[in-house]
């Protein structure tokens, strides 16, 4: 009897474990095969969880229009959860109990947190299928490095993503600022070889050279000639303490591109992870504290907030680096009624070997952005569709749709390369004017549309960073290891030693 | 038996765990096609989460906690509170983000900020006990724009933060923060529960769903939503509108002023012109819709005027001022002054009015690159109100497209008698005043460190003009140095251009350019 009751109970508790948990999200299947008229025959609702706000999801709502357009009974549900984090969070939550979303916008290191649990679908069996799949054309359409960043989980570059919403990093600098402060009578503006400079009407017009750039030198040329400058030393000098020639936004982003400036090493897929505990790195955050102590640099913990833009926006630095996604954010409105902002490549340093770094091969700037990634699911057919949505958000049309109206960049090359998209980037404008009765075009690029062009020429010097269960933590960690050093009074050795410590 | 009864008792206990268990996970889904009432949908979780730390006689700036009084309401994660200590703050609640009802709408914006207020008046009306609390895990206390503090908001012991997830208002934002987990939980129920953000197909009774939006005038825009009452009531907030204007200035990047010049903007003034004026009581009765043709005869050119539900009468003038000789057009006279000659032979003529209605239009931080000034544009947007005025929200570079190039816009000239709250057809215009002569003025960074702002004051006939710079337009001296201080006006003389607008019951002309100011 006693057996009978403790089989009936493990029997009950079986039950319980079962009942209780995912509704068998995790099921491995073959693909459906529906035949030709697929695209008809599927019959299915694909949630899809993101991240984004209010103007984006706009625009994914019209992209599932057209999407409806080619598979009129799919039914796809966006639904934004907050943030990014949040998003990671409430998707492993709901692992447990099977109401994870079809597919998700995901960052690499949701995506190695989401592997621990088994939960995500490997596309190379869909992106390769004879039916369902994309062509080895519109494989190698994807910007290479965005679609490499799907295979980044395992040594055999098993294809967990497709690209999605992607941006880098440019600086953007004051321009008016510098055509008023002159050295030897020349504008920095035009020392610096930025572009030319017309007058008319007594105002400034700007023509900006299309392959301008400053190096790391140069920032800190162009500081020194800030703080030298008559309106800085007129500051008190608790004003001075809230000026700086240059600042950051993301003290992470600055020390992980930092440390590949100086030729060290961030992280990595083989163990040990976390390698950033490399004489390159701490020599390039002692340079960049011996800057800040003279009063050159600054970053965003300097001014209070999470970024920077503001204090630009205020006049109280010059130059700041920020990204390109969030470019508008560095706008402070009308130029004749504020000031003009000029938008550079992120800088790189003509020598780092001067500061105890070692000089890579190749410029480097960070690729940063989301994907989109497939859980697996119990029912084939909401698989299915969950990939024929995805097939469809990286296709050109969705692809065109999203790189014109946000701020992110294509992910397609034939994307890129298009007209439309070169219209776009131009700000073309065809105007009936209704004063005279003719069509006018105008040119008339967004700031959004001018970052993008400059974020754009960087792409050949992208690094991104291996995505593992804790890479985010890690990133969070040297963030705080950034402002230890900085702001906090902790010897670059102990910040390091600390930063290790709580990784482990 | 006894194993019967043991079978038993061990089933029902399984079940019980069974169902324990599986509660939180599969939570009760809502009836998907009703709009539910705060009080229907349910929040466990902020019901059982209770309030433990001590507040007592602590400020919340100096110690991260502390009892607050409720000043004025924002929307669904804003509010305006008194600190212990008198200081009034704007705090953005931690780990949310409503749907927007202010610089623009989004459905359930309206329903997420009525919650909030209704629960700070109750607060407020009942002494309930409101306290700031901030993260004690993540350490950043203001928001992002600098301005903002971050805070758990307590009322009556329920985390109001929480209680906005529970009941559908808004996803959460909640991640590196105390009570992240509990925020979550919170989401995921929620979501499990399928109503107001979480219900793709259920609409938000109070949110305008149309695309094209109520075509109106700015003179209508004016006229219905512009008076006291409409602005105290927020008269139809979030409707769409679509409208059309020139712009006169732009604000920011995305923010502009848009004038538009409505029919009948022909009047009759006075002039010492001849002319041959005859009684009007022999003419018609003009009606409520006067209308009358312009036109030349032997007699010179010839008009009727007269006043609205009067009797018009003739004028025949030989000449008219300005060359601006409305021949041949109808003339709206709604406003026309009857006038006959006086003892100085002063008579009536015809004369081109400045008629104009303005609007603010708001799209925030963005470039609206079709702001540009001199263009007509048409766009869609949204009723809002802010400040004690009408604007229009909603906006941005895709919904405003431009209709026409290089319209010209002169200032309407104006004197201090015209400087008047009441005036509020006035607002929004673009105006010029000349000769003020600046006594006094304040900084906004006073209060608000990262606001460059500032207002100067003029005295005219005993009468304060308030002439603002906003944070958004930039000021230089003669070194190129942002100017910030309304003391580097003091005992100058300026001329103004900028737009008549209203800011907390005050009247003031913004300056939204630096090429505005003349002094």
């Amino acid at each position: 009897m006693r057996k009978f009751l403790s089989l009936l109970a493990m029997l009950i508790i079986a039950i319980a474990v079962v009942g209780c948990t995912p509704r068998g999200r995790r099921t491995e299947h073959e693909i459906e095969d529906l035949g030709p008229d697929y695209q008809t025959e599927i019959s299915a609702t694909v949630t899809f969880w993101h991240a984004m706000g209010q103007a984006n999801q706009g625009v994914i709502a019209e992209i599932i229009t057209e999407f409806n357009k080619e598979y009129p009974n799919i039914t796809v549900v966006q639904q934004s959860q907050g943030g990014y984090t949040d998003l990671r969070d409430k998707i492993l939550t709901t692992l447990s109990s099977g109401n994870n979303p079809t597919i998700a916008q995901t960052y690499p290191d949701h995506v190695a947190a989401y592997l621990q649990g088994k939960a995500v679908r490997e596309l190379d069996s869909y992106i390769n299928h004879a039916r369902y799949g994309m062509t080895q054309e519109e494989i190698d359409d994807f910007i290479t490095a965005y679609y490499e960043e799907g295979k980044i989980y395992d040594t055999k570059g098993t294809l967990y993503s497709l690209p999605f919403n992607k941006s880098t990093e440019v600086m953007f600098y004051n321009k008016t600022w510098f055509y008023n402060e002159k050295v030897d009578g020349v504008s920095l503006y035009e020392k610096y070889n930025l572009g030319t400079v017309e007058v008319v009407d007594e105002k400034p017009v700007f023509t900006d050279n299309p392959n301008a750039y400053l190096s790391w030198e140069d920032i800190i040329e162009i500081c020194e000639v800030y703080i030298n400058s008559e309106a800085y030393q007129a500051l008190s000098s608790d004003d001075k303490l809230k000026h700086a020639g240059f600042a950051a936004d993301s003290e992470a982003n600055l020390f992980i591109t930092l440390t590949q400036q100086f030729g060290g090493e961030y992280t990595s897929l083989e163990e040990p992870r976390f390698r950033f505990d490399n004489p390159q790195s701490k020599s390039a955050i002692q340079w960049f504290f011996d800057n800040k102590e003279a009063g050159l640099f600054g970053t965003s913990t300097k001014f209070g907030t999470d970024y920077s833009s503001d204090a630009f926006k205020a006049g109280q630095i010059q130059m700041t680096i920020g990204s390109s996604a969030g470019a508008n954010y560095n706008y402070p409105g009308d130029p004749d009624s504020t000031f003009h902002v000029g938008i550079v490549p992120y800088p790189q340093f003509e020598d780092v070997t001067k500061y105890g770094g070692v000089q890579p091969d190749k410029g480097q700037v960070i690729q940063q952005g989301t994907n989109v990634t497939l859980f697996k699911c119990t029912d084939p057919m909401e698989e299915l569709a969950g990939w024929l949505f995805i097939r469809f958000l990286t296709s050109y049309k969705a692809a065109m749709i999203w790189a014109t109206k946000t701020g992110y960049f294509p992910i397609r090359q034939s994307v890129r390369s298009s007209q439309e998209y070169e219209d776009f980037l131009d700000g073309k404008k065809l105007i009936l004017d209704a004063n005279t009765g003719e069509w006018t075009t105008i040119y008339e690029p967004s700031f959004i549309a001018k970052t993008m062009k400059v974020g754009w020429e960087q792409r050949n010097i992208f690094y991104t960073s291996p995505a593992f269960p804790g890479s985010s933590d890690c990133r969070d960690v040297v963030e705080a290891l950034v402002q230890a050093v900085l702001y906090g009074g902790v010897s670059i050795e102990q910040a390091y030693e600390d930063a290790l410590d709580e990784l482990e | 038996m006894k194993t019967r009864k043991l079978l038993s008792l061990l089933l029902f206990l399984v079940l019980g765990i069974l169902l324990v268990g599986c509660v939180k996970d599969e939570p009760t889904p809502g009836d998907k096609d009703k709009i539910y009432t705060d009080d229907e949908i349910p929040t466990p979780l902020t019901d059982e989460f209770k309030f433990t730390k001590d507040y007592e006689g602590k400020d919340f700036i100096e110690d991260g906690i502390g009892q607050v009084t409720f000043v004025s309401h924002v929307d669904g994660d804003t509010t305006i509170f008194r600190t212990l200590k008198g200081q009034v703050i704007t705090v953005r609640y931690l780990g949310i983000d409503t749907p927007e009802s202010t610089y623009k709408v989004e459905p359930w914006g309206f329903a997420a900020a009525k919650f909030v207020k209704k629960v700070m008046e109750n607060a407020r009306d009942n002494d309930i006990p409101i306290v700031l609390q901030a993260d004690e895990v993540n350490s950043q206390r203001v928001d992002s724009t600098g301005k903002r503090y971050l805070a758990w908001v307590w009322v009556g012991g329920r985390l109001i933060n929480l209680e906005l997830v529970e009941q559908c208002y808004t996803a959460t934002k909640a991640a590196g923060t105390m009570y992240a987990s509990k925020m979550i939980e919170a989401s995921v129920a929620a979501e499990a529960f399928g109503t107001r953000i979480w219900n793709r197909t259920l609409k938000d009774p109070e949110y305008d769903y149309s695309v094209v939006g109520q075509s109106m005038s700015l003179q209508e825009i004016n006229e219905q939503y512009n008076t006291v009452y409409s602005v105290a009531n927020e008269l139809d907030k979030g409707k769409r509108v679509r409208i059309q204007g020139i712009v006169t200035r732009k604000l920011g990047g995305g923010n502009a002023y848009i004038q538009q010049q409505v029919d009948g903007h022909w009047h009759i003034g006075l002039t010492n012109t001849e002319v041959v004026a005859t009684d009007g009581s022999s003419f018609p009765y003009i009606g409520e819709n006067g209308n009358w043709f312009v036109e030349e005869t032997d007699l010179g050119i010839q008009a009727q005027i007269g006043e609205i539900g009067q009797n018009a009468y003739e004028v025949y003038v030989d000449s008219l001022p300005d060359g601006e000789t409305p021949l041949n057009q109808y003339v709206w006279a709604r406003r026309i002054t009857v006038a006959e000659p006086d003892e100085n032979n002063l008579i009536p003529y015809i004369v081109r009015e400045n008629k104009w209605y303005g609007l603010y239009l708001y799209g925030g931080y963005q470039d609206v690159t079709n702001f540009q000034v001199g263009r007509e544009i048409y766009t869609t947007g949204t009723i809002g109100y802010f400040g004690g005025a009408v604007q229009v929200t909603s906006i941005n570079d895709a919904t405003v497209q431009i209709y026409s190039l290089n319209n010209e816009i002169e200032p309407l000239e104006i004197t201090a008698d015209d400087f008047n709250p009441n005036n509020r057809h006035m607002l929004g215009l673009l105006v010029k005043m000349e000769n003020l002569l600046i006594v006094d003025g304040y900084n906004t960074k006073k209060n608000n460190p990262s606001n460059l702002g500032f207002t100067i004051e003029a005295k005219v006939n005993g009468k304060d003009i308030n002439i603002r710079i906003p944070n958004e337009t930039y000021i230089y001296d003669d070194k190129g140095n942002r100017v910030s201080d309304w003391e580097y006006f003091e005992g100058k003389t300026l001329d103004v251009v900028g737009i008549m607008s209203i800011f907390d019951g005050e009247l003031q002309i913004l300056v939204a350019n630096q090429n505005d100011l003349t002094y």
